[in-house]
């Protein structure tokens, strides 16, 4: 049975075909011959039983998955013609008269439900859409949504519902691992800053923007500000098929979210809450005072210089009796939190009439941050997030042909951070670099008189006090205010002009206000010299304090944007057909920009169009295009066309097919091009002058003289990337769709990235930053996605369902301007962007023998104890000519995710794992290179402590310890590298919801309340930083949340 | 459904109404190109400024910056124990560097080069007025040519044979083409440069109160007598340490077309041209007015430390202007005082200053196990404590006697152990103010720090510096040049002996013996330099062209025992000699830096310096 209805775009449209076709199906059901149902609507429609066997009446209600009760659900008991109806409230009285009666619950766009009655005289059942429901699924696609049967593109969605279990503040990090098609990695967990970095099928292009066009109701937004409650549906376009209507925007591929409508009935109000403790995950483990006294030493001793620390030192580092000058501080126990917590709360109305439909949602979201306070502050230093979200999508139909859509956003972000940082910086990354940067015994905590302890500030972070840093830099309010607005109207053209043609136009406009209060101030730094003869303390004052500066920077963006479109939809006998055609404008500018040409604004116009043909359900042809021209490019050069196009054929639907198991089998195939406009840089064909250049200090009175200097030197043809890309695909429905599988492999050829000229050498004295771009480079990236599906009601009413997706995505660079290499292993061709380079490690030296005899390390004199390397080229010495790629990039190549849900009477519980495979990370840096930054200053992570190598521990796996840098140990080598492969328990959920006569005694429809966790367990193989943060030793952690939560309907 | 047309069209108009014709046609007004700069006298000269900001920031010896000074660090000067990543005297100390890790002194020269020959290429274009004449064109254009010479000269010096650029060269280039130039057409380049600046260029400034930090010709001549020093030096010839023997490594250094980039014959003549150099520079810049430097007191120690303290004096030839740079009080302060205790003269350092008395040196050599060979004669002891100070308080009561009765450069060059700083007395021992208990990194590790070139009136802890200037050029070290070149080209005659007197007057030190042979007087000079230039970055590149580098580069440096528990400056303890480093300098390898490797990799024609 085929929808006759709506094929046109707008979501709440959709719905309300729904409930006509299901008063179509009450209808057909009614005069259908032999059906002995009554139809009427009556409280109980008991079955006469006509054969005299046992007679027993079962009753019950059916209800969706989210609650609403559902209404004409044909009840019948399996294997007899006895049947009936659900009521409105959805409720069904049945007599089964069968040996060992079943009953088949079945509604149209719901998965079909058979249960065996088993004794029972109640059965509650719930009906969960079918979202592999062909016939009736829509999905949406650039610039509208279409049929599900007839799309031939790469498109994946997610339901709401299982983004919903992961309590976050940005929505990236709730879609990781739900899609197949997304690689992602979250690489800080701090409140403001922890989104993820999301790319659709890994990476395209070394270029600037690598990152997919996000689409929030059409309209270019960001996602993280948005909460989960607000958002109707989640899909991401993946091939060219798909994306060739945004044309130059749609390379990286596009995601698509749509915000919630609101649907006609009485009004239905929804309040979620959720409550989560957070626990930040591997937090750094640094060693203690007696063991880094005992480091140095050791660092000594082995290059033959006599110990600085006695045993009576130890002794004094270890009791704590001189806790000025033998400090012991465990600096990340002083500054941080063992758990903080975030609470996420959402209310929403939304219903209607016929005329107006209205949605409104309001959101208040807070999320706390790890750092210690002081309370002697009238002020919070610690990180916070305090978000409100506001959102009203109004539908009016003016009359049956003609409706407008009215939304507005609001939100408003406060985000408040200590002021350890720079500019407008939140400070985290100066906060772990501080811990990185501070040895337990390097000061004391506080003097004396309650100064923070400190000693000569040597430039950046050297010499300062962590517990200063952290609580007595002053404060950072970061405000983020965004009011989205959009206004739509369409018109069904059908009846005056021909059936099918409508017209559509949207206009929004979008402010964002970013507005950074920086209170920063300088802490004191004294150092601590004891009492002179008089008994009075003895203080050097390093630094002077300043009092809370004050300092406002703002930040307006202003976007604008129009579009019209005309669509055209009609199936005449077998043939289906539709067709778009949509122009628009967009325009975004910096209103408070700080240079002219920063302050122009970016404008793009672009045509786009969609043809669809599709034959008797069986085979589907696609064009699309777009057409697009950027403010950004040379005159005449404006403008790029991007076609694509695709096809389809639905085997199964075929008379010739015969497999029962697969009740669906549909092959996809897309070919086109897309492009990357958004090159990093403006104006990249105009020769320009560096009006701040550096300067020159003249007369006795040194005045500066600014200087003038050449800037980029232009390229009058500089254009964007393209992209072509190939798509084959099959989707796979089995056991009436009680499995879905859906597989797609993918090419995608990147071509014209702009790259800055690597081949001019320094003798030719162009400043980096002059030397011209040029659009020379080309990648290569390919891959599969799939997702499997199953979803399953067992005959004693347990439901279950699982899923699992996975991705895969490799590219290679195929031209990067790399000057020729004399050796093959160093060349870039063929290697995946972003692969790390450097030595080939073959372990520590075990002799001086073994030193003799092995390859000259040019980078330092090597001891015993200090890393060997590989001679890559034979020529008997090791410089970074015997470098090569070595590894995975830090973005994994693969990312998979599985779980399931199961629900049992009021139970449901559900798990999720994600993953990420062939990805690698550097333990490297700072407090794993001890004393890189000089004797004694820096911290050490327990890590290296604990495994490194040494006279008495000569199986230690890192290299032995050295008094300053050494060049030989701390490269980037395959030593250092770890395998960044994780599993994840991302999350788990249990819910239990109220029964009946509870909820309706408090006069609400339905009330459950659930407790989730996300990264409840990782395996991984590094275990002192997240598998997923960047490399190093780690920022602000991930955090483990323990969430509790109600929803409540009303 | 008229009324919904009426609304849709207004929709559609909202839609429209945006739309403007040249909707993406907008860029940037007000840009300017290269033409439009020399169109314009005012902005000609902002560029003319930038050029000059290529002039390295050689008073910054941490050396963690770009185009810094490692050469004081990395020579037998000073020992860096100054806490910080990549300081890279003390990777090239140990031997740890390598044509893959260059700090930067290769790209910056080059750049500042391709500036120097856009301007020379377009000064012909700012119009005349009466703001700018036919003389100020030349004299831009003379400053140029200077700055041309010397950052070819800059790179000259650490990298040897180097191509010469005289255009500027499009980013298409055939850079295969480029190739390095043999030594002597590098130098001739910079010299014809110089030549060129000196006919443009004024001896002194217009007016030194916003000129000063301009080139002159005094510094295009002094640069010009720098280089042909260099030139006529064994290193540059191929030649080994006696000035004799062929070096082998250098001699067959060849490009890859085999043309030799060093000199095949050893040419005397080239002595005899570095000191007429010398003495064109001295003779053309003393009756332009400049002279050596004495203070108003004209007490020897005030004088010598007052010369690097009032900026552009009479002997200054060329300086940069350095601004209250903070250097080099913040590396060479005491940690006591809020420096970093960063810029350690080594002991070796400290023994070659003569005693005053006698014009001799203390410490003739060290045994094996390092204690030194004391020169009885000279009057030195070396244990003991001053019974009464210095009557011009050079020093103090209670002095270690090996500081006492000193050249008095020693006095203003190193801050030793209970010398008088700003305002109290100094203690390096372990316990004591300045000592190594007091923080964790940053004290000195040979029990000395650099004392010549820090001011008084700096505070660092209240943020007090003052306007510094890095000195390039002076008068005194183009005496100690004529010297040293006319002593190897006619030996120690009278002009020799009176360059090198004038110098040790200045000092308070008495005359040289009279009677010395050539080889003593070679000696005698390049002690001289050691002491009068110490600091100056010159003994770096002296000891390379001397190719004298794999001694003194390569030896043991000793300090004091700065880790004996004790305090004050006089307990014995701390004035125990310590070995600190071993230091490694590989011959022929470190006397010439690496090219960086992705420069080598990008144009295959400019061959490595030989080791690399």
């Amino acid at each position: 049975m085929r929808t006759l209805l709506y094929a046109g775009n707008s979501p709440w449209l959709r719905r309300g075909s729904v409930y006509r076709f299901f008063m179509l199906l009450v209808l057909t059901l009614v005069i259908m011959p032999g059906n002995e149902a009554n139809a009427a609507g009556g409280y109980r429609h008991l079955q006469q039983d006509t054969t005299g066997k046992a007679r027993k009446v079962v009753a019950g209600k059916v209800t969706t998955d989210r609650g609403e009760n559902l209404q004409d659900v044909s009840v019948q008991v399996k294997g007899t013609s006895a049947g009936v109806m659900t009521n409105k409230e959805g409720e069904y009285a049945i007599i089964a008269h069968a040996a060992n009666p079943v009953l088949v619950f079945s509604s149209v766009g719901f998965v079909t439900r058979e249960i065996a009655v088993a004794g029972r005289e109640t059965i509650d059942v719930v009906l969960s859409l079918d979202s592999s429901a062909q016939e009736e699924a829509v999905v949406v696609v650039g610039y509208g949504t279409q049929k599900k049967i007839s799309v031939t593109g790469a498109i994946s969605s997610v339901s709401v519902k299982e983004v919903q279990k992961i309590a976050t503040p940005s929505l990236s990090n709730a879609i990781a691992g739900k899609l197949p098609g997304i690689i992602s990695r979250q690489s800080s967990g701090e409140p403001g800053a922890d989104a993820a970095s999301v790319f659709i099928r890994g990476l395209g292009t070394f270029g600037s923007n690598r990152s997919p066009l996000i689409l929030v109701d059409g309209i270019e937004r960001g996602m993280n500000n948005l909460n989960i409650e607000e958002i109707e549906s989640f899909s991401i376009l993946k091939d060219a098929s798909a994306t060739a209507v945004y044309g130059v925007r749609g390379a990286n591929g596009v995601i698509l979210i749509n915000t919630k409508h609101g649907e006609k009935g009485k009004a239905k109000v929804t309040f979620r809450t959720e409550t989560a403790r957070l626990t930040p995950m591997r937090l750094p483990k640094y060693i203690d005072a007696v063991e880094y006294a005992s480091l140095m030493n050791e660092a000594l001793v082995r290059e033959g210089s006599p110990p600085q620390y006695t045993n009576e030192d130890l002794e004094l580092y270890r009791n704590g009796t001189d806790p000025y000058f033998h400090p012991n501080v465990d600096w990340v126990n002083e500054v941080l939190k063992k758990n903080t917590y975030q609470t996420i709360n959402n209310l929403n109305v939304s219903g209607g009439n016929q005329v107006v439909r209205y949605f409104v949602n309001i959101g208040f979201t807070l999320s706390d941050g790890i750092y210690k306070t002081d309370n002697l502050n009238e002020y919070n230093t610690n990180a916070k997030l305090k978000r409100y979200n506001f959102r009203s999508n109004l539908d009016i139909d003016l009359s049956k042909s003609f409706s407008l859509q009215i939304g507005l956003g609001g939100i408003i972000q406060q985000g408040n951070y200590p002021g350890s940082g720079t500019g407008t910086g939140t400070g985290s990354a100066n906060i772990f670099e501080s811990l990185r940067m501070t040895a337990p015994l390097a000061f004391p905590i506080r003097n004396p008189d309650g100064s923070p302890g400190g000693t000569v500030i040597t430039g950046g972070l050297g010499g300062s006090n962590p517990w200063g840093t952290v609580m007595h830099t002053g404060y950072v309010r970061t405000d983020r205010n965004v009011l989205q607005g959009t206004f739509g109207a369409n018109w069904d053209l059908s009846r005056l002009v021909t059936k099918g043609l409508s017209i559509r136009s949207r206009f929004s406009y979008d402010h964002y206000y970013n507005g950074d209060q920086v209170r920063r101030k300088t802490f004191e730094v004294k150092t601590y010299f004891g009492k002179d003869s008089n008994g009075e303390d003895v203080y050097q004052v390093q630094r002077e304090a300043t009092p809370l500066g004050y300092n406002v920077v703002h930040t307006v963006n202003r976007r604008l944007y129009t579009e019209a479109a005309i669509n055209y939809a009609r199936t005449v006998g077998d043939h289906d057909f539709s067709g778009m055609l949509l122009g628009n404008m967009a325009e975004n500018i910096n209103i408070s920009a700080s240079t002219s040409i920063a302050n122009i604004p970016e404008r793009r116009l672009a045509l786009a169009g969609r043809f669809t043909y599709g034959f008797n359900n069986r085979y589907f042809a696609e064009f699309n295009f777009g057409y697009n021209g950027s403010e950004n490019f040379p005159k005449g050069n404006k403008f790029g066309f991007f076609p694509a196009v695709s096809a389809g054929w639905i085997v199964s639907n075929e008379n010739f097919w015969r497999v029962d198991a697969i009740n669906q089998l549909k092959l996809r195939g897309s070919y086109g091009s897309v492009g990357n406009d958004d090159i990093g840089q403006r104006f990249l064909y105009i020769s320009r002058i560096n009006k701040a250049a550096t300067g020159y200090r003249f007369g006795m009175n040194q005045n500066l003289y600014n200087g003038y200097a050449e800037d980029l030197i232009a390229n009058p043809e500089v254009t964007w990337e393209v992209s072509v890309k190939k798509n084959i695909g099959f989707d796979l429905g089995l056991f009436n769709n009680q499995v879905v599988l859906q597989v797609d492999a993918f090419e995608d050829v990147r071509s014209d990235i702009l790259l800055s000229r690597r081949t001019v050498p320094d003798i030719a004295g162009y400043l980096t930053s002059s030397i011209p771009y040029s659009n020379l480079g080309k990648v290569k990236n390919r891959g599969v996605d799939a997702m499997l599906e199953i979803k399953h009601q067992t005959q004693k009413g347990v439901f279950y369902s699982a899923r699992g997706n996975f991705t895969f995505a490799r590219n290679k660079m195929l031209i990067t301007d790399q000057p020729p290499q004399p050796y093959p292993y160093l060349s870039e061709v063929g290697i995946p962007i972003g692969s790390p380079f450097g030595l080939v490690a073959l372990g520590l030296f075990q002799s001086d023998d073994e030193i003799a005899k092995s390859p000259v390390q040019s980078y330092s004199p090597v001891r015993v104890g200090d890393i060997k390397y590989k001679d890559l080229n034979n020529d008997n010495v090791i410089n970074d000519l015997d470098q090569t790629y070595i590894g995975y990039n830090r973005l994994p190549e693969i990312n998979y995710g599985f779980g399931g849900t199961v629900a049992y009477k009021n139970f449901d519980v559900s798990i999720y794992f994600t993953g990420a495979a062939r990805a690698n990370t550097f333990l490297t840096g700072r407090s794993m290179y001890p004393f890189i930054d000089g004797f004694g200053t820096a911290n050490v992570l327990k890590e290296y402590y604990d495994n490194r190598w040494s006279p008495t521990n000569p199986n230690g796996y890192y290299p032995g310890v050295s008094t300053g840098t050494n060049l030989n140990n701390f490269r980037t080598s395959t030593w250092y590298m770890r395998d960044a492969s994780y599993l994840r328990l991302r999350n788990a959920e249990i819910g239990y919801t109220l029964p009946k006569e509870i909820t309706s005694r408090l006069k609400v429809n339905r009330v459950r309340f659930f407790v989730n966790g996300m990264n409840l367990v990782t395996w991984d193989k590094i275990k002192i930083v997240d598998p997923e943060s960047d490399n190093g030793t780690g920022g602000y952690p991930l955090q483990r949340s323990l969430n509790f939560g109600a929803l409540v309907n009303f | 459904m008229n009324k919904y047309r009426i609304i849709y069209l207004s929709v559609l108009l909202l839609v429209l109404g945006a739309c403007k014709k040249d909707f993406l046609d907008k860029t940037p007004d007000e840009d300017l190109g290269i033409e439009d700069v020399f169109a314009n006298r005012a902005l000609a000269m902002q560029y003319l400024t930038n050029v000059y900001s290529h002039v390295p920031e050689e008073c910054d010896m941490r050396d963690i910056a770009v185009g810094s000074n490692p050469f004081v660090g990395a020579a037998d000067e000073v020992e860096s124990t100054w806490s910080a990543s990549a300081v890279y005297q003390n990777y090239m100390n140990i031997g740890s560097w390598s044509a893959s890790d260059n700090p930067g002194l290769w790209a910056p020269f080059w750049r500042g080069i391709r500036k120097t020959n856009i301007f020379l290429e377009n000064v012909d274009r700012i119009p005349i007025s009466d703001l700018f004449t036919e003389a100020n064109r030349e004299q831009w254009r003379g400053e140029v040519y200077f700055l041309r010479a010397f950052y070819h000269f800059l790179l000259l010096r650490l990298f040897g044979p180097i191509p010469t650029v005289d255009k500027t060269l499009p980013f298409d280039t055939d850079f295969s083409q480029i190739k390095r130039q043999p030594v002597q057409q590098v130098v001739n380049f910079i010299v014809q440069d110089c030549e060129q600046a000196a006919l443009l260029l004024k001896y002194q400034v217009a007016d030194k109160s916003v000129d000063a930090g301009r080139a002159t010709a005094a510094a295009a001549l002094a640069l010009k007598a720098r280089v042909l020093l260099y030139m006529a030096s064994p290193l540059w010839n191929a030649l080994k340490a006696d000035g004799q023997t062929r070096d082998m490594d250098l001699a067959n250094f060849t490009d890859g077309d085999g043309d030799h980039l060093f000199p095949q014959q050893v040419n005397p003549n080239r002595w005899r041209i570095a000191a007429d150099a010398a003495k064109q520079c001295i003779d053309q810049c003393e009756a332009a007015g400049y002279g050596l430097y004495y203070s108003a007191d004209n007490d020897p120690m005030n004088s010598y430390a007052q010369l690097f303290l009032e900026n552009h004096n009479k002997e200054v030839l060329w300086a940069k202007n350095t601004f209250k740079a903070q250097f080099p009080e913040n590396q060479a302060s005491p940690n006591g005082m809020g420096g970093t205790s960063g810029t350690a003269p080594i002991q070796e350092l400290v023994d070659e200053y003569e005693m005053q008395a006698t014009g001799m040196q203390p410490i003739l050599g060290y045994n094996s196990d390092g204690t030194p060979i004391i020169n009885a004669a000279s009057g030195y002891v070396e244990a003991g404590y001053a019974a009464a100070a210095h009557p011009q308080l050079y020093y103090r009561i209670n002095t270690r006697n090996m500081y006492v009765g000193r050249d008095p450069r020693f006095y203003a060059s190193i801050n030793f152990n209970g010398q008088y700083w700003r305002t109290r007395r100094i203690d390096f021992s372990r316990q004591g103010t300045d000592g190594a208990d007091r923080s964790a990194t940053n004290f000195t590790k040979t029990g000395y720090l650099m004392r010549k070139m820090s001011s008084p009136a700096v505070n660092i802890p209240q943020g007090i510096f003052d306007n510094k200037t890095w000195i390039f050029f002076r008068l005194g070290e183009q005496y100690l040049n004529y010297a040293e070149a006319l002593n190897e080209a006619e030996g120690p005659v009278a002009d020799v002996y009176k360059y090198v007197n004038l110098i040790r007057t200045r000092a308070g030190m008495p005359n040289l013996p009279t009677g010395l042979n050539q080889d003593e007087m070679r000696e005698r000079i390049r002690h001289e330099r050691r002491i009068e230039l110490a600091f100056e970055t010159h003994r770096y590149f002296d000891t390379h062209r001397w190719r004298i580098s794999e001694i003194t580069q390569n030896m043991e440096i000793h300090g004091l025992n700065y880790l004996a528990p004790v305090s004050g400056w006089t307990a014995n303890a701390f004035y125990e000699r310590k070995a600190i480093e071993k230091r490694v300098f590989v011959s022929p390898r470190h006397y010439f830096w690496p090219i960086p490797l992705t420069d080598i990799v990008k144009n295959p024609q400019l061959v490595q310096n030989p080791g690399w």
